[in-house]
């Protein structure tokens, strides 16, 4: 059982691996846009740089949450390879967990080369506090957005989608969870009808765990529960109908 | 303030404007017959010149390049002469336009790659060379803009 479960996670890993567009936008792109925004706007600006890198890494987690996540688990539902699945000599769901602990390995490889490059290129220093926040901080948003992504994937999972509906709506959630949130900017601070929305965004106790700021924990668990209650929901209304 | 602001929009179009006529004067002094000129909305909107294929690859490369050329020549002559007139948002403006003529994504220097290659658009892109041209126009990035470097010094 051990033995197939780090068998799976060793596949799905090199599978991802050698997706060459979903390692650019995994490993490569946060690393570009720390290093970019890090260097026009941290530069004589320390506060700036621990902001923007807990704002990337809230973005790297809702990527994997929203993209890496529910779209697969959806797409073997809908396109009948769980049936296949189901023949093959191991249980389904050490697939399953192979498929969630190597995008869960994907995001700490990120994380860290995101942390190294902060240590290196502007000094930050990884105090293990700090480090225990953005642990912390990850967990708690690969819950709330895998579910969440989860939910949005099965939404449409009897439409035989294209490729433009297929991510269409997920991409629409993932907009609104970035850049309606403090990741790049606190822009709650800009006006107070961004400050009612972005508090109600799951994006923001993300961060804040992060940064060591006070959480508001209601909006965390009320998409949390949300999340799994839709997915649930959706679960079930499929797989008894189809 | 808001009036300055303009001209960085300002700025943009005229410098894409030049850029096509790079493409339009390189094609007409290289003997190249220009098919269409007109303006894409996919990928990106974007005004083209569009010419029928030479087998001598260097007019084809030339042509590619004479936008960004063009735009490069402009740049420099302000940045020596007049400091870009001390107006921060002209300057603004070439460095965006700038940044999206170099992009590794969808500019004329992936179009004279895939013309090179004889390959698909997609077909380069996450390759070692493509890195490097991530690379290098991050650090053009940081280079314009960063108050550390040219913005710094003009303003």
């Amino acid at each position: 059982m051990i033995r197939t479960l780090r068998l799976s996670i060793y596949y799905q890993l090199l599978m991802s691996l050698r997706m060459k567009q979903a390692l650019f936008f995994t490993l490569v792109f946060p690393i570009f846009l720390f290093v970019l925004f890090g260097n026009l706007w941290g530069q004589g600006n320390p506060e700036y740089v621990p902001f923007v890198l807990t704002g990337i890494l809230g973005m790297s987690v809702a990527t994997e949450g929203i993209f890496a996540i529910g779209p697969a688990l959806k797409d073997y539902y809908s396109s009948g390879v769980l049936r296949y699945f189901k023949k093959l000599p191991f249980n389904i769901l050490v697939h399953f967990f192979g498929l969630i602990a190597s995008q869960l390995l994907m995001l700490l490889m990120a994380t860290a080369l995101l942390l190294l490059t902060a240590a290196l290129l502007f000094g930050l220093s990884l105090t293990p506090l700090f480090l225990a926040r953005v642990v912390l901080g990850l967990a708690a948003g690969i819950v709330v957005f895998g579910f969440i992504g989860l939910s949005v994937a099965f939404l449409n999972v009897k439409k035989s989608a294209g490729p433009a509906q297929k991510g269409g709506l997920g991409n629409l959630v993932y907009y609104l969870l970035v850049f309606m949130s403090d990741a790049f900017y606190p822009i709650g601070e800009m006006n107070p009808v961004l400050a009612h929305i972005t508090r109600w965004s799951p994006m923001n106790p993300v961060l804040n765990l992060m940064r060591g700021e006070p959480v508001a924990w209601a909006p965390l668990v009320v998409w949390t529960v949300l999340g799994i209650g839709l997915f649930v929901y959706q679960f079930r209304r499929f797989t008894s109908t189809r | 303030m808001e009036l300055e602001l303009l001209l960085l929009p300002l700025t943009m179009v005229v410098l894409l404007c030049i850029h096509e006529s790079g493409h339009l004067g390189a094609a007409k002094l290289l003997g190249l017959r220009v098919t269409h000129v007109g303006f894409l909305a996919k990928p990106i909107p974007h005004p083209y010149v569009a010419i029928r294929w030479s087998p001598v690859r260097w007019k084809v490369l030339v042509f590619f390049f004479a936008g960004v050329g063009l735009t490069l020549l402009q740049f420099g002559l302000l940045l020596l002469t007049t400091h870009f007139f001390h107006q921060p948002f002209i300057y603004f403006g070439f460095c965006v336009q700038l940044v999206l003529e170099t992009n590794p994504f969808y500019s004329d220097f992936t179009l004279a790659k895939q013309f090179v290659g004889g390959k698909g658009r997609t077909s380069h892109e996450y390759s070692l060379q493509w890195y490097a041209h991530v690379l290098l126009w991050l650090l053009l990035i940081i280079g314009l803009f960063g108050r550390q470097y040219l913005y710094g010094y003009l303003f």
